[in-house]
């Protein structure tokens, strides 16, 4: 047990020390000779913001739009794989998952050849984005759908003589609370984070951060990139605070 | 990961509009990720929309000029090199992390912020990933400062597999984490008091009924490792990659659709090969465990 | 048989966080002995086995095993035969290379080893399926198998937890049958942990009834069923009930008066001049309103139980069981008397 908590330590560091050298980087003056050589300074930190800001908020508002989309579409799309035991049900499942298999750069030449007319609206991007996020989503969602737990409750409901309507806001939601959250985080993060998928795809005029950081690491120094990448990983914190309370609370329910 | 439907004897009448829900998810699949890699495939046969400097018609050349091109034989070489020497060491770097995990939650212990910590870095871009790499081993990157030879090595194949090492990490703790959980706790304790050491219990024990899982998503880690553009796109410096290779054709070397296309698919068909094989070995292996 | 043989614990105290799962437990189990662990959910009868095979740390006390301390030696080296609750076969090997594991451990050389296997293979009766795998095995069959496995090693110690409770009630019987038998034929110094009553007195040459981490009564099944240290036993045990009582020269008077008894009614080998009686479900029978040592009681709740009936009676606010042979019609009331030597004086 000493050896495996000694281990994990080891594992702790390797994951956090990159983002710390990262953090140092971006608050030297001069990164040239050394950490910190000429001293500390914040004017990296806050020129990277005013940088980066209107790309995080591209990409907030593409990740609302991916986790809505997710939610609407795979929402649906899960309740029915959920219900259904016929055959359908798990060739759509594989389907969903074809973008887990095939990389996203190969996805991302796959959809500039066919619709290239929908690029300089952006809806390419979001579109390609709930590709490669609806697998989570199903994931996520159609085991907490086809729980038994549920299937008895809103047979219960129908027997009270609840309709249908009813039974999905106060049976069905409900149940599904938690992973429906989880869902939606999920699909945000995944979406905020993305870039193989959208190298071809996203509209050029209006890039979101993660192109903003990759021109960055192109083409300006070092100590300003670091600084885009940390206000980059800060943004993405509440979402993956929420994702890692959520899972708590999910593990809590099913033990 | 693929959703199981029901299958449970419990009696589920559908309602027979059920099949109305599937409607927009299932065009959706169809108009977004269907279509797009039919045509792909369309394309790299010739068929379809062409570069400026390709003609159209139905040929294999595009694909006999990518499978035979040295640049893009030696990436893919490379590729496969670098990911499957990453993602080999990634899983000796979890395997004891995940034991350790499942031991200290069965003990009672509660790791959902460890948990957190080695799986959510998996929403951070390729690119970040490889800014790391550049700034602890880059040119001017921090452990280059201290240690000479480590100056650049964020170029070259040490440098990228230790890169790809920090992005299949997220990607294999994740899986293993739940397979370690899974795993009895009652069976190791069983053989420790028939009197076998702990080296003996993790080899004759632990190891082989976590060896399925470890295989499955070391086929996954291998497929998305080897499809990752992000990293190598920062890091493109020295060492080529295959998704370099995609993505020069459309962007460097002119709008060459059909012959990105054909890249795209090999890349694709190579991605899927490794997640397959490590799907098909791993369902082997767990039938021969409880057979 | 000298104190050194067996297994002995002495001052065993096991803490789980802040609170003592075991306190202060001291029992001693004769060389070749069955020692049976009961009590209710949570009382700390696994934790106390658990401490003996060496998985769980002891806060304090000693653990002897054939007159060695084996209270810090890793549970490797302790050389005990543990048969978990869900008996915990290895998926990946077949029953053979199962009951053969420790032997491995330990080294044996191949022909001796295989000697063994198939000698504690034939001892549970399965000497057919050595190449099968436990997943093709019954519930009844995988717990032979754990069995033999722990076995094989010839353990200074056997601790069994559970062996039962995952198999169908019906087949409960037989396989308790055929346990004993086989720690019978055995013959090593057990220890099984059970919460099942039924199980412990059949089972178990003592019993040690264990309640919040303490042992409240050790001894022999009819020490116990006959002697209750207090009302916990009593009830856990047999569903009695102890009742304080009043001895006046040859009557016998309970419940404030209510009820009054003849001395010579009662069982008195334990003590003459007690201050509780202990009625358990055996010890009353319906008898009519002129009966010596009558009393009348409420009937709360009538059950058929196949070969007796069993009624839940309240005498004046204390519930009580009773065990009737055969069919009884249901009735509101009911006047009781005693079977002669059926009420415990204690």
């Amino acid at each position: 047990m000493r050896a495996g908590a000694a281990w994990t330590r080891l594992m702790v560091a390797v994951v956090v020390v990159p983002m710390l050298v990262t953090l140092v980087v971006a608050t030297s003056v001069s990164f040239s000779t050394g950490p910190f050589s000429g001293g500390v300074t914040f004017d990296w930190m806050s020129l990277g913001l005013e940088l980066l800001a209107p790309t995080l908020l591209r990409s907030f508002l593409v990740g609302v739009g991916v986790a809505a989309a997710n939610l609407l579409i795979g929402g649906l799309l899960a309740w029915w794989v959920a219900r259904t035991a016929a055959w359908p049900a798990r060739l759509v499942g594989y389907l969903a998952n074809l973008p887990l298999a095939v990389p996203g750069i190969a996805i991302s030449v796959a959809l500039i050849g066919t619709y290239a007319q929908l690029r300089p609206s952006g809806l390419l991007l979001v579109a390609g984005h709930v590709v490669f996020t609806l697998p989570f989503t199903l994931a996520a969602l159609v085991p907490v759908l086809a729980a038994d737990g549920l299937v008895e409750c809103d047979q219960v409901a129908r027997s009270l003589g609840a309709s249908p309507l009813r039974r999905l806001v106060t049976v069905t939601l409900p149940w599904c609370r938690v992973a429906v959250l989880q869902a939606a985080a999920t699909a945000y993060a995944l979406s905020y984070g993305e870039f193989n998928i959208s190298f071809f795809v996203n509209a050029p005029a209006a890039p979101t951060a993660p192109f903003a950081l990759f021109e960055a690491y192109a083409t300006r120094r070092i100590e300003l990139a670091s600084a885009m990448s940390i206000w980059f990983i800060v943004s993405l914190l509440p979402v993956l605070g929420a994702l890692a309370a959520l899972r708590g609370r999910l593990a809590e329910r099913s033990s | 990961m693929t959703p199981r439907p029901r299958a449970t004897g419990a009696a589920v009448s559908t309602p027979r509009w059920a099949w109305l829900a599937a409607v927009p998810g299932a065009a959706f699949l169809l108009a977004f990720a269907v279509y797009p890699i039919g045509v792909l495939v369309q394309n790299s046969l010739g068929l379809g929309r062409t570069g400026l400097h390709e003609q159209p018609g139905s040929t294999s050349a595009y694909y006999r000029a990518v499978l035979s091109s040295e640049t893009v034989r030696s990436s893919a070489l490379t590729s496969i090199g670098v990911c499957v020497t990453a993602v080999l060491i990634t899983v000796v770097l979890a395997v004891p992390l995940v034991l350790h995990a499942a031991a200290r939650s069965a003990a009672g212990h509660d790791t959902a912020r460890l948990d957190a910590l080695f799986t959510l870095p998996v929403a951070l871009p390729g690119t970040i990933i490889g800014f790391f790499a550049i700034v602890l081993i880059g040119n001017t990157g921090l452990l280059g400062l201290w240690f000479a030879p480590l100056r650049g090595v964020s170029y070259t194949v040490p440098g990228l597999v230790a890169a790809y090492v920090y992005f299949s990490l997220p990607r294999v703790v994740g899986p293993l984490r739940g397979a370690a959980e899974a795993l009895d706790p009652a069976v190791p304790e069983a053989a420790r008091s028939l009197g076998a050491g702990r080296v003996r219990v993790l080899a004759t024990i632990t190891l082989p009924l976590l060896t399925p899982a470890v295989v499955a998503a070391t086929g996954t880690a291998l497929a998305i490792a080897l499809g990752g553009y992000g990293t190598i796109a920062v890091l493109s410096q020295g060492v080529r990659l295959l998704p370099l290779e995609v993505v020069d054709q459309l962007s460097a070397a002119g709008f060459n659709v059909a012959t990105a296309s054909a890249t795209g698919v090999v890349l694709a068909v190579l991605a899927c090969a490794f997640l397959l094989l490590g799907r098909a070995l791993s369902a082997l292996l767990t039938r021969r465990i409880a057979r | 048989m000298t104190a050194s043989q067996g297994l002995s614990i002495a001052g065993l105290t096991v803490r789980y966080g802040a609170t003592d799962a075991v306190r202060d437990v001291s029992l001693h189990v004769p060389a070749g002995s069955v020692l049976a662990l009961v009590g209710p959910s949570g009382c700390g009868k696994t934790t106390i086995l658990r401490a003996v095979a060496g998985l769980v740390d002891v806060a304090a006390g000693e653990i002897r095993i054939e007159g060695r301390d084996v209270t810090r030696v890793p549970a490797a080296r302790r050389n005990v035969g543990l048969v978990p609750q869900s008996y915990a076969m290895f998926p990946h090997m077949s029953v053979a290379a199962n009951v053969a594991y420790g032997l491995r451990a330990r080294r044996t050389p191949a022909g001796v080893r295989e000697r063994r296997v198939a000698e504690v293979l034939e001892l549970v009766h399965l000497t057919g399926y050595a190449q099968r795998r436990p997943a093709a095995l019954s519930g009844g069959q995988r717990q032979r198998v754990a069995l033999a496995r722990a076995l094989a090693v010839d353990p200074a110690l056997l601790l069994l937890d559970e062996p039962l409770s995952a198999l169908d009630p019906q087949l409960r019987g037989d396989l308790r049958r055929n346990l004993a038998a086989n720690l019978a034929a055995a013959g090593c110094t057990t220890v099984i942990v059970t919460h099942d009553q039924q199980e412990a007195l059949a089972l178990g040459t003592t019993i040690a009834v264990v309640r919040e981490g303490r042992v409240v009564q050790a001894g022999t099944p009819a020490e116990l069923w006959n002697a209750p240290a207090d009302e916990f036993v009593a009830d856990f045990l047999g569903s009695g009930r102890m009742l304080p009582a009043r001895r006046d020269g040859d009557v016998v008077t309970l419940l404030g008066g209510r009820w009054t008894l003849p001395a010579a009614l009662l069982d008195t080998s334990r003590t003459r001049d007690g201050d509780r009686v202990l009625i358990r479900r055996d010890s009353l029978v319906p008898a009519g309103p002129a009966a010596p040592g009558g009393v009348t009681a409420l009937v709360r709740h009538v059950e058929f139980a196949g070969s007796h009936t069993r009624l839940r009676l309240d005498l004046d606010g204390t519930e009580l069981d009773l065990d009737h042979p055969g069919v009884l019609s249901p009735a509101p009331v009911l006047t009781l008397a005693p079977r002669p030597g059926g009420i415990v004086l204690l």
